[in-house]
């Protein structure tokens, strides 16, 4: 799998929000990969019965948490999707929550890479 | 022209000419003359000798008729006597004496009975002869005559024909010579009069046509002849000079012709070596040439460009169509990207060549690059240049690998930075925190020297992080500005008083001058605008050792003045007197890692980063910064910013407050020039009557000279006499109509000593310098009308010197997200509050109810209830003066929503990843929010 983007200097950003306290930074991360897939499936759900609004609310959820640790690939698709959900015009929500879920996997890897790993 | 007009002369002259040669009598002009002449001549001659011979014969005739008679008349009496005497002897005598008459030709003598008596000739001619008569011959007897006889005579005209031959040859002579001298003389004068001049006319003439030589004909007289030469001299001559004009305009014709065929020769040689010229530039240029008209043919190419398109052996015509040409190179394997699909890229290229777009680059067969650019010639034509960049694209291809390492390098440097940055400050945090508690408890004078150094190393530290945390952002183009409207005065002067205990601490005046006409609050970003004021004001504190450090504010447009929306120039200047900086080492000033010299560096400290940071801030900004200096001299830093003007509710009820002091007197000692303009320019713009002096001295004089003031400012640090020493000289002199005072100083306020004399000298307010406008404003409100209620303090740093102050403001977190959630409760701490933290808006809803909040941060995108529909049912459920300030959280970061949400019930809006200062100053003005309700008396605290 490839590396996805990471804005160092979000997760920096974030780092010095909460006090910089590393400690608490990996356990916002922690926290990140188990909600992350929460909303994921949320989004399969809503993608699946066609229920835009929750499809929105997730995305957006999504988006500002992989804004914070810098994946900008994940948020961007997030924002996207937000977008289109606001418009009416989802075009095979389906395969969009599908990329989003690759693109937090690849995030995911390079968060770990990048936070844990030096940590 | 010319042979033409020689037939045509020829042909008016050739009847003359053969009419010459036939020389026929008529065809001549003398001989047409005689034709008239000589009969005129002969036929007077004739008339005039017909007339003489007419009158001659008559006369002849007449005579011969006299003498007839006569004869008769006399030989018939001579004969009568004769007869009478019958003696016919004697009539014999005298007939016979008659005939020697020539003229009697016969005669006769008749008797009574006509018998003839005797006779001479023949008498036959008596009666056929002309001239014939006959006479009765008569005889006288008495008185009577009696007829005897007759005689008869016949005359001859013999003599008469004679004479008529004779005079006949005589007019015949006469006539010949009269002829003969009539025509000598009409053929002399005719010759002499016409002849020669027509001659020479003819000769002329006959010149001209044979060589062509007009000489003028030599003859001169004043008849017709004379006039038709003098004509025939004019019309040769005219005729002359227009064969010469004629000539002369030929001669030019050619001249110019011969001239033109030459200059054609010319160009056309010229034309054809630039085209050989052109031909040799273009086979030799080392780039792949081409030209194709307007209809994509081929007109002209070089051989590297048939090379580049059909390999070693391609030939191509001109006239090929570019379309059969990029097919063949197709074909023939030039171009590797073509073997996949070669019709598209045949169309590609045919699209590219049709409507040429910038250059591009093209691979070749055997790992060759070109760039390949078309041209649309001003003829509609395309010019095609195929260069090779086979070594440019390598290098570019290593390049880019160098700068993609180099990248990844730096970003991986970029983030082990930040990390490091916030590894070291967070340790750092505590030190200086440490150190701060520290020096706040009884030292040794030792520990207490050991503690300061501790602190102002950390600091040092503290700073130098800072700068590379921030010039790391910029650097990475990841710093981004805020736009919410700050308030001015509260930034600029807040700025300046960061930096107002170094620059005590040297003994350096700082001062800070806002111009009345800047606008109160504009929209910016007011963190980096007090970063950028702080940088230049260490930079200027750090850099003087004697003097003063002033910041100015000036609009360029003090028009714009207060109207929200419109546009301003900001210019802030920061001036010092410091070492200056020598010219030839200003450009290295907002250079990276680079100070003006090692040197400096050594004595100064600091990374060199500062300037850089600066300058980069004011750029995003919008603005511009710029450096004037002279060594020993001082330094000025001016940078503009282009502001738009925003408003600002009036927290502090500052109109109140000012119409409250508004026309007060004040007296200001200050030793320093620069803070008495300040100052004088601040209290005149709020409507008071300042008078300032430069020392307690002259402020004594001018009190006791009975001049009366409703407050006195006065500076602590002064030459001779200080502030408290004034204070109670004053105090001495005027007892209780002394009147208050506020004090300035810049000394250290934590100087134990300095504010137990403060505090004894019971001031109505001790302010550091520079002063803040709100708490001048505030000290002067205390001074002057002590009853005034002051809204709120508007000094944070007097109440939330430290976190756990926060702990009076309840706030609530409302948040779906669970990390959002964390995060949120973890600044919360950072900044001293332990935040309730609920997950939806039913929670939030409930958790009101329940228990009085100061401020509810509100996630605005919740499912189920989001944000604005729990704000608007928390304010419906709530009595107003329960309501908390409610600031909404969203990740929708547009400046346009802002305004949405301020509409749908929020107190504020904080975007997010939210920002800490922001959510800071959120505090602060829920925190005024909630004094101004408890002001107003609505509200209780629980």
């Amino acid at each position: 799998m490839s590396d996805a983007k990471i804005d160092g200097s979000a997760i920096e950003r974030l780092l010095g929000v909460i006090g910089g306290d590393r400690d608490d930074l990996l356990e916002l991360l922690d926290e990140f990969f188990v909600v992350a897939p929460d909303y994921l499936r949320k989004m399969q759900e809503a993608a699946l019965s066609g229920d835009l609004d929750n499809l929105r609310i997730a995305s957006h959820s999504l988006k500002s948490n992989s804004r914070d640790f810098g994946a900008v690939d994940l948020a961007g698709l997030c924002q996207s999707l937000e977008h289109a959900c606001k418009s009416g015009a989802v075009s095979d929500a389906a395969s969009q929550v599908a990329a989003i879920d690759a693109a937090f996997a690849a995030a995911k890897t390079s968060l770990n890479k990048l936070v844990v790993g030096n940590g | 022209m010319e042979p033409a007009l020689d037939a045509s002369r020829n042909a008016v002259l050739e009847p003359k000419a053969s009419a010459d040669g036939r020389g026929g009598l008529a065809r001549s002009v003398q001989g047409k003359f005689l034709l008239y002449v000589v009969p005129l001549v002969l036929l007077s001659t004739l008339i005039v000798f017909g007339l003489f011979e007419l009158n001659a014969r008559r006369s002849a005739a007449e005579q011969l008729r006299i003498k007839l008679d006569k004869l008769v008349e006399i030989q018939g009496a001579v004969v009568a006597e004769s007869l009478w005497n019958v003696a016919d002897q004697q009539i014999k005598l005298i007939l016979a004496a008659l005939e020697s008459d020539p003229d009697v030709s016969a005669a006769a003598v008749y008797d009574e009975r006509n018998r003839l008596v005797a006779s001479v000739g023949d008498l036959a001619l008596l009666d056929r002869a002309t001239y014939t008569d006959s006479q009765d011959i008569l005889y006288n007897s008495g008185d009577q005559r009696i007829k005897i006889g007759l005689f008869r005579v016949a005359l001859t005209e013999a003599r008469l024909t004679e004479m008529t031959r004779e005079r006949m040859i005589l007019v015949t002579f006469l006539a010949s010579i009269l002829l003969a001298t009539v025509v000598t003389a009409t053929l002399a004068a005719n010759k002499r009069i016409i002849g020669r001049p027509l001659a020479l006319l003819l000769n002329s003439i006959q010149e001209a046509q044979n060589s062509g030589n007009r000489a003028p004909v030599d003859w001169s007289s004043d008849d017709e002849i004379g006039r038709v030469v003098r004509a025939f001299n004019d019309m040769q001559e005219r005729q002359n000079a227009y064969e010469q004009q004629l000539r002369n305009s030929n001669d030019e014709l050619e001249a110019r012709v011969a001239e033109r065929t030459a200059d054609l020769a010319h160009a056309e040689a010229t034309a054809s070596e630039a085209r050989s010229q052109l031909t040799d530039a273009i086979e030799s240029i080392s780039e792949g040439f081409a030209l194709y008209d307007r209809n994509e043919r081929l007109v002209v190419a070089n051989h590297r460009y048939r090379e580049i398109m059909l390999g070693n052996d391609g030939a191509i015509s001109a006239g090929t169509p570019f379309a059969e040409i990029v097919s063949r190179s197709a074909t023939v394997g030039r171009f590797p990207n073509a073997r996949q699909d070669p019709e598209q890229w045949i169309e590609r290229q045919i699209m590219r060549h049709r409507s040429p777009g910038p250059p591009y680059i093209q691979e070749m067969a055997g790992n060759q690059w070109q760039q390949i650019s078309n041209r649309i010639t001003d003829k509609g034509g395309t010019v095609a240049v195929h260069s090779d960049i086979t070594n440019i694209k390598r290098i570019s291809d290593e390049l880019k690998r160098a700068k993609d390492a180099a990248e990844a390098a730096n970003e991986a440097k970029s983030a082990f930075l930040a990390t490091m940055s916030h590894e070291i400050r967070t340790p750092l945090n505590g030190i200086i925190g440490m150190s701060t508690l520290l020096s706040g408890t009884p030292l040794t004078e030792e520990q207490r020297d050991f503690s300061d150094t501790i602190a102002t190393a950390a600091d040092t530290l503290l700073t130098i992080i800072s700068d590379i945390l921030d010039f790391s952002k910029v650097e990475a183009g990841a710093l981004e500005l805020e736009r919410t409207p700050m308030d001015l005065t509260e930034t600029i002067e807040g700025a300046a008083e960061l930096v107002a205990t170094k620059a005590s601490e040297k003994g350096i005046e700082l001062a800070c001058r806002i111009n009345p006409d800047v606008p109160v609050a504009v929209f910016g970003d007011p963190i980096r605008l007090k970063q950028i004021l702080m940088n230049l004001l260490n930079n200027a504190v750090k850099f003087t050792e004697v003097g003063e450090v002033i910041l100015t504010v000036s609009t360029d447009f003090p028009d714009a003045g207060q109207t929200p929306g419109a546009t301003t120039m900001l210019t802030f200047t920061v001036r010092d007197t410091g070492i200056g900086i020598p010219a030839d080492r200003m450009d290295r000033l907002f250079k990276s890692f680079s100070q003006v010299d090692a040197s400096t560096t050594r004595r100064y400290g600091g990374t060199g980063l500062g300037l850089v940071i600066t300058k980069r801030l004011v750029e995003l900004m919008g603005g511009a910064i710029s450096v004037e200096s002279a060594p020993g001299e001082g330094t000025t830093f001016t940078f503009t910013l282009p502001c738009e003007v925003a408003e600002l509710p009036d927290r502090l009820d500052r109109a109140a407050m000012l119409e409250a002091i508004k026309g007060a007197r004040i007296l200001i000692i200050d030793d320093n020039r620069t803070n008495q303009l300040i100052l004088n320019e601040r209290f005149r713009a709020w409507e008071l009557h300042p008078t300032a002096v430069g020392s307690p001295e002259t402020a004594l004089n001018l009190l006791t000279s009975g001049e009366r003031f409703d407050v006195v400012v006065v500076d602590f640090k002064m030459p001779k006499m200080n502030g408290f020493e004034f204070t109670t000289a004053a105090r001495a002199a005027f007892g209780e109509a002394t009147p208050p005072m506020i004090l300035f100083t810049s000394v250290a306020p934590l100087d134990v000593e300095f504010r137990e004399g403060a505090a004894r000298m019971e001031y109505a307010a001790t302010l550091p310098k520079p002063a803040k406008s709100g708490q001048l404003l505030v000290a002067l409100l205390k001074a002057l009308a002590p009853d005034h209620q002051v809204r709120s303090s508007p000094d944070r740093a007097a109440t939330a010197a430290l976190p756990t102050q926060n702990c009076e403001l309840h706030v609530l977190l409302v948040d779906d997200n669970s990390i959002n959630r964390k995060v949120g409760q973890k600044i919360l701490k950072t900044l001293g509050f332990e935040a309730v933290v609920v997950g939806s808006g039913a929670e939030a809803i409930s958790r009101c109810r329940e228990e009085e909040f100061d401020i509810v941060l509100m996630d605005i995108e919740m499912p189920d209830m989001d944000g604005i529909a729990t704000t608007s049912r928390i304010r419906s459920i709530l009595p107003p003066g329960r309501v908390p300030y409610i600031v909404a959280l969203t990740a929708n970061a547009m400046a346009t929503e802002r305004e949405t949400y301020l509409k749908s019930g929020m107190d504020d809006y904080l975007s997010k990843p939210i920002n800490v200062e922001a959510l800071s100053a959120s505090i602060d003005a829920a925190r005024r929010h909630r004094v101004s309700q408890a002001d107003e008396g609505h509200g209780h605290r629980t």
